[in-house]
């Protein structure tokens, strides 16, 4: 697949055969905001790398008035031209453009406050509320192609793109009753495949955003942490401008110095042939989790002795060159 | 309406649209050879209850704990399935099989108890055990009549339209942790229950079974509730010779767990049965113990209400049992809970400080 391409259809759905390759899996991710509702989330849908045929469902939700729902759950209802876990599908309606996604099952509330409360805040278990959502996806961009991606401890084959969610969530309010919050705002997707275990973890920043008139980023960079020494993995940039995807270079990254919930801005460049892209950010909302090596997570911040790093989930708001756009800031470091 | 669900095995189809409305069946087995117990439960989540939810678990020896919690549709009407754990009923009353494939997460029966499940890293569990009985099945609400305290809607918690159980062996081969294999032949009960559950008033309650080499057996459920004074609702049964005996709980017996810091104290029940007189049972050794958290009315998890302090919360203990009665040595679970508890306490959590505790 090239980026001038749409992906195929056996591109974009889960593959038939699982490799026969340790720790081999696949993922699909989206996130997306809508500032004006409050309402936004992160899915994640990935072979569970201990058994591939096992989907594992991450759903974090961003509603609005602070509150927050997260689930994560096991299973493989499948999903005719799609995905499914247990209660989480993933349907693709045309492949490179257009996706279905709906949740509908139990979700547990959580605060900043418990996800930030101190240096370590893994958290317990909990009551559960319903949530239905119900999204569509629709591509705004092209997708952005890694190729063949060597020598990575997360994929060998990666592509991501820029799009638009819309639709609606119903959940129960906190102090009773039941909310519906309408979503209409910015969002992104990825779909990758390979082995992915993450034990020589060291990093991780994935920033996205889009800005009205048709100017458009994503950035990735990964680190390795081996034998002491910190090193990059995958350091890739783009900027989208119309319907053109141009290499770039990422500046000075926003990078995580501790555990603390990290500063509510940040600013950072890219270069490419269209010249400085001086982009400042600030950060509306975060759940905070964390992972093993198998990218099982955790509520709140894990201890290295539980998890392989701790990660930031932040819808944020995008300033460049006198526009607002909005996008999402994924940062991890190693626990 | 009740009903009895002796000749009712396989789930309704058509589910109702009561609130809280559930249906559960629940296998509790302990193998006092490899020392492998646990508690493998599937029924409708009362909050949407066309969903299955596997609430399950396996007790290793030395403090050793894997859970599971999951839900799923289900695609067969007469398979509950929660997507990774599935319950078949190859031959009602006398077989099932229970057939997981899929994550547990293994943390230590210590640190349940006393900071709760920390939701995070997963091990691929799988299990293929199969339930044989020949024995009789207890139907709870046999010959009770609508106006008993069992179908007293203030009272209830188990179910007001059926509770079966059958006491028999649960066999098959379970895989665990770093590779590792075990086989399993365990002393097992195994309950399928229907109705609304409404744990609200819920004070105390013992539920309990025990099984023995010579053939004898016994089950028993019984409840304290605000709002009453002494048992406001229960029933217990022996098997004796094949034969089902009803057989009651005196009120002087003891067995509720009544102070935090008893978890792991030996316990007498005391009975009085109209055709097996007096029966002394005791727990001569409490084995583990895992807390499964109560959200009133009815949902439950695994874990204490360590970072969650609201009234709507408390947590029944799930122990593995060895039992004497009448010199004979026996196995079984004991599921009790006490309202008043706070996972916090220091008497608590003085249970898990001693060094015996559950090894």
């Amino acid at each position: 697949m090239s980026t001038k391409d749409l992906p195929s259809w056996d591109e974009e759905l889960p593959v038939t055969g699982i490799p026969a390759i340790p720790a081999w899996s696949e993922n699909y991710c989206f996130d997306g905001y809508d500032p004006v509702n409050e309402a936004g989330c992160w899915l994640h849908l990935g072979r569970w790398p201990r058994n591939a045929s096992i989907w594992r469902e991450q759903v974090l939700l961003y509603l609005p008035r602070g509150d927050h729902l997260v689930i994560r759950g096991f299973g493989n209802h499948p999903v005719e031209r799609g995905a499914g876990g247990a209660l989480l599908k993933l349907q693709c309606l045309e492949p490179g453009s257009k996706w279905r996604l709906t949740y509908s099952g139990p979700a547990r509330r959580l605060t900043v406050e418990q996800m930030m409360a101190g240096p370590h805040t893994h958290l317990s278990e909990g009551p559960y509320v319903t949530v239905d959502m119900d999204l569509t996806f629709v591509a705004t961009r092209r997708p952005w192609d890694f190729g063949e991606l060597i020598g990575e401890n997360w994929a060998t084959f990666h592509y991501e793109q820029h799009g638009r969610l819309t639709g609606r969530i119903r959940y129960d309010a906190p102090g009773g009753g039941e909310r519906t919050v309408e979503m209409d705002g910015n969002a992104y997707r990825d779909h990758s495949r390979g082995p992915r275990e993450l034990s020589n973890f060291g990093g991780f920043y994935w920033l996205h955003g889009q800005f009205p008139g048709g100017r458009a980023f994503s950035m990735v960079r990964s680190y390795k942490f081996e034998n002491g020494v910190r090193s990059v993995g995958v350091a890739r940039a783009v900027v989208f401008d119309g319907d053109r995807i141009l290499p770039a270079t990422a500046g000075e990254l926003p990078i995580l110095t501790d555990k603390n919930l990290p500063p509510e801005t940040y600013a950072f460049e890219l270069e490419s042939e269209l010249g400085t892209m001086a982009i400042e950010a600030r950060l509306l909302r975060v759940i905070a989790q964390s992972s093993d090596r198998y990218m099982d997570q955790y509520d709140g911040i894990a201890t290295s002795e539980i998890g392989t790093h701790y990660c930031f989930e932040q819808p944020t708001e995008f300033r460049w060159n006198g526009l607002t756009g909005h996008g999402w800031t994924e940062r991890a470091e190693r626990a | 309406m009740s009903s009895s669900l002796v000749n009712d095995e396989f789930p309704l189809t058509e589910i109702p649209a009561t609130e809280n409305w559930g249906e559960n069946y629940v296998v509790a087995f302990y193998d006092p050879v490899t020392g492998i117990g646990g508690m493998l439960s599937m029924g409708r989540w009362v909050i949407r209850n066309r969903l299955w939810r596997n609430m399950s678990y396996i007790a290793l020896p030395n403090d050793r704990v894997f859970v599971s919690r999951n839900m799923g549709p289900g695609t067969d009407p007469k398979v509950p399935d929660s997507g990774v754990f599935r319950l078949e009923i190859p031959e009602p009353g006398r077989r099932l099989r229970y057939v997981f494939d899929g994550p547990m997460e293994e943390r230590t029966m210590t640190d349940l108890n006393t900071v709760g499940l920390q939701v995070g890293a997963t091990g691929l569990v799988q299990f293929d055990l199969e339930f044989r009985s020949e024995q009789p099945i207890w139907d709870m609400h046999a010959d009770r009549q609508q106006d008993h305290t069992v179908w007293n809607a203030e009272a209830n918690y188990n179910s007001p339209e059926g509770h079966i159980e059958q006491n028999g062996r649960l066999t098959g081969t379970i895989q665990c942790g770093d590779g590792e294999v075990y086989s399993i032949d365990a002393v097992a009960t195994r309950d399928h229950s229907r109705g609304v559950r409404n744990l609200t008033r819920y004070k105390s309650h013992i539920w309990a079974n025990g099984m023995f080499p010579s053939g004898r057996s016994f089950n028993i459920f019984t409840l304290k509730a605000h709002g009453f004074d002494g048992i406001a609702t229960g029933r217990s049964a022996a098997i004796v010779d094949g034969v089902l005996h009803d057989i009651e709980l005196t009120t002087d017996s003891g067995g509720w767990l009544n102070q935090a810091d008893r978890l792991f104290a030996p316990v007498t029940l005391s009975f009085e049965s109209p055709t097996l007189g007096r029966l002394e049972i005791s727990a001569t050794k409490l084995i583990n113990s895992v807390p499964l958290m109560l959200l009133f009315p009815a949902d439950h998890y695994w874990s204490v209400p360590a970072q969650s302090r609201t009234k709507t919360l408390t947590w029944v203990n799930e122990q593995k049992v060895e039992w004497r009665w009448d010199g004979e040595e026996g196995w079984g679970h004991m599921e009790r809970g006490n309202s008043r508890f706070a996972a916090t306490d220091p008497d608590w959590l003085a249970n898990f400080r001693k060094p015996a505790a559950g090894c």
